[in-house]
């Protein structure tokens, strides 16, 4: 963990930046009113959490970001690790826990070397079944309608090319459909469905986000730098085609959140499962460097409702 | 040295006489090799120490004195303002010595405190591997953990660093931080004390500790405690400049707590210094909306709005507000 501390901090100086002492405090003030608003009076807050394997651990650094600040989240979407983180946080576990949790995560994935060889040397598509189990183990066996905070996550219909939005039922199946990348794991089937990883089709769900009632949405997104990668062998090639998909996706749905943030993971491949601590850390910076913006943004998405509170009746 | 090439040429000629030297070989006492130059030093005359620690006047040096001829020569640019230089010496100094914790901290120090944090952070972290307890290089890291939002790491840091640098009311004022950024605001308040015990009548200081109270939901403490900040920055030239956000502070509270009149008395004490300030507008256009009369508010938030150059959130919120009033663009 120390080894991946020291790489992660280069450009966090913008931090330190001064700024208008009249902007600070009504940020403050403002804030305190917004955040301490009953959750049915403020606009409903949606967490956007995106694809992108390893990379997607620093969802957890952002989650962790969040916490520290008080920031109210109502809703919870993600496609493939973010469904995997976002279950787990919507499903109560705290940013804490979660910080923990970062190798069992890769480990609950089933994506190590040894089932990457047993793919290639018998042309079988691995089984993702242990990530429900274990993710029954860490939340029980919920169904959405039972989490603590409005879950869902998206996977594709291998047979038709359809996006799928789970959001009522079992919790740890849905998942793991979510995550379940084509060419490496077998579809899950479920509900007369083939389904597999929903990176294909939805890489950033706010549009899922808005369908629970998200008002706003900050979306937590962690693409893959794939201009800078030279795959030199099939299944990286293969990876970086999905890559690539899932970044022009990505396109047209992060126009439709309010607020993005972008950790500085691009370089982190799938396959560099060892750097998911240095990636969570990166997840922390890029959102502690974002708050000021975000609660800033949510602050002016309530001001007609403050409004209403302040005009004398 | 007048440049990175000489800089250079200077630290082979260095490092091999440093290297060469027999550890053993006698060499003059230390107070005698450096005596004048850091009379020099402790006169401020940092000018004429860069001029008398010159490349041949380094080389007569034996290991222990140019250690120390390295850290004066150090802070003597860094004094003069000289960052760069200073970056330069400590980075040989450093290469020199790597064991040495002073030479090494003092150039995270000044790598920290010229934003360079990743480098910053391997070298604190470098000082650790030396020594575990160094206050100083917890004290860095506990820094710069703050700053990228590591709060936990961060307090860790200050806890180890408070257990070697218990007088410094810095410290004290970033470990309250850390713990009022985790929310903790009964022990960021007995942070801050420490702090105050350390340094009293500190304008910032103060006002901390009136923020923490208030958080604490203790409001007259925190009335209490931020008349002191402004009592001492009154009285204190250094910290004239937070007056007027001690007074919107005030106003703020005043507002929040629904005493309008003394609120609006307070923000129209900084209007009357500062016509445009964004803040004082726009709380007393709340507190005209409050009182039913839109048109001043109105004209309060136009004026706000106009300050999108110097405050821009603000002037957005203004402009957002005279939407909804219906005036706005």
């Amino acid at each position: 963990m120390a080894a991946a501390l020291l790489l992660v901090f280069a450009g966090a100086s913008g931090l330190r930046s001064e700024e208008p002492v009249s902007d600070r405090l009504m940020r403050e003030q403002l804030w305190r009113e917004v955040s301490s608003m009953p959750a049915d009076e403020r606009p409903k807050v949606g967490l956007v959490l995106s694809a992108g394997s390893v990379r997607g651990l620093a969802h957890i650094g952002v989650i962790q970001a969040l916490d520290d600040a008080g920031f109210p989240v109502d809703v919870v979407t993600g496609t493939s690790i973010g469904a995997i983180v976002g279950s787990l946080y919507a499903g109560g576990m705290p940013a804490s826990k979660l910080w923990a949790l970062n190798k069992d995560i890769s480990l609950g994935t089933n994506f190590n070397k040894f089932r990457l060889l047993e793919l290639i040397l018998y042309d079988k598509l691995l089984s993702s079944k242990k990530l429900e189990t274990w993710l029954k183990e860490q939340i029980g066996d919920l169904q959405f309608d039972k989490m603590p905070k409005r879950f869902a996550c998206v996977a594709m219909d291998l047979k038709t090319g359809e996006q799928i939005i789970f959001r009522e039922g079992p919790v740890a199946i849905a998942v793991r459909a979510s995550m379940n990348l084509p060419g490496f794991f077998e579809p899950v089937e479920y509900r007369h469905r083939y389904l597999v990883d929903g990176a294909v089709v939805d890489y950033i769900p706010v549009d899922a986000a808005r369908l629970l009632g998200a008002e706003w949405v900050l979306a937590s997104v962690t693409e893959f730098d794939y201009a800078r990668a030279n795959p030199t062998n099939v299944m990286g090639t293969l990876l970086q085609i999905f890559d690539i998909r899932g970044s022009i996706l990505a396109r047209e749905q992060r126009k439709l959140a309010n607020v993005v943030v972008e950790p500085a993971v691009g370089d982190i491949a799938i396959e560099h499962i060892h750097r998911g601590p240095e990636a969570m850390v990166k997840g922390v910076v890029a959102m502690t460097r974002k708050l000021p913006e975000t609660e800033e943004s949510l602050i002016l998405h309530t001001l007609p409702r403050l409004m209403k509170h302040w005009r004398a009746p | 040295m007048n440049g990175p090439a000489s800089a250079a040429l200077l630290a082979l000629a260095l490092s091999s006489s440093a290297h060469a030297a027999p550890e053993t070989a006698p060499r003059p006492p230390v107070q005698d090799a450096l005596a004048g130059v850091q009379l020099l030093f402790d006169q401020q005359d940092y000018g004429r120490v860069v001029g008398r620690l010159t490349e041949p006047e380094m080389q007569k040096l034996g290991r222990q004195d140019l250690r120390r001829a390295y850290d004066l020569l150090g802070q003597s640019y860094q004094r003069l303002g000289q960052q760069d230089r200073a970056i330069g010496v400590y980075q040989l100094a450093a290469q020199l010595f790597p064991k040495d914790l002073n030479l090494t901290t003092h150039l995270a120090d000044i790598l920290h405190h010229q934003e360079l944090d990743d480098q910053a952070r391997a070298l604190y972290e470098s000082a650790l591997a030396i020594h575990p307890n160094n206050g100083s290089a917890h004290l860095g890291i506990a820094e710069i953990a703050r700053a990228t939002g590591l709060l936990e790491q961060s307090q860790e840091h200050y806890e180890k660093c408070l257990l070697e640098i218990k007088t410094d009311a810095r410290v004290w004022r970033g470990y309250a931080e850390v713990l009022a950024k985790r929310r903790n605001y009964s022990k960021a308040a007995d942070a801050i004390r420490k702090a105050l015990e350390l340094d009293p009548d500190n304008a910032p200081t103060l006002q901390s500790l009136a923020q923490f109270q208030r958080r604490q939901g203790k409001r007259e403490e925190g009335y209490a405690s931020l008349a002191a900040a402004t009592a001492a920055a009154d009285a204190s030239p250094r910290h004239q400049d937070i007056r007027p956000e001690l007074s919107l502070r005030k106003a703020s509270w005043l507002f929040e707590d629904g005493r309008l009149d003394d609120s609006l008395q307070e923000a129209e004490s900084v209007l009357l210094r500062f016509p445009n300030d964004p803040f004082a507008l726009w709380l007393r256009a709340r507190i005209a909306l409050k009182r039913g009369d839109e048109n001043a508010a109105a004209a309060d938030l136009e004026a706000a709005a106009s300050q999108s150059r110097s405050s821009p959130f603000a002037a957005a919120v203004a402009k957002g507000m005279l939407k909804e009033l219906g005036g706005g663009q």
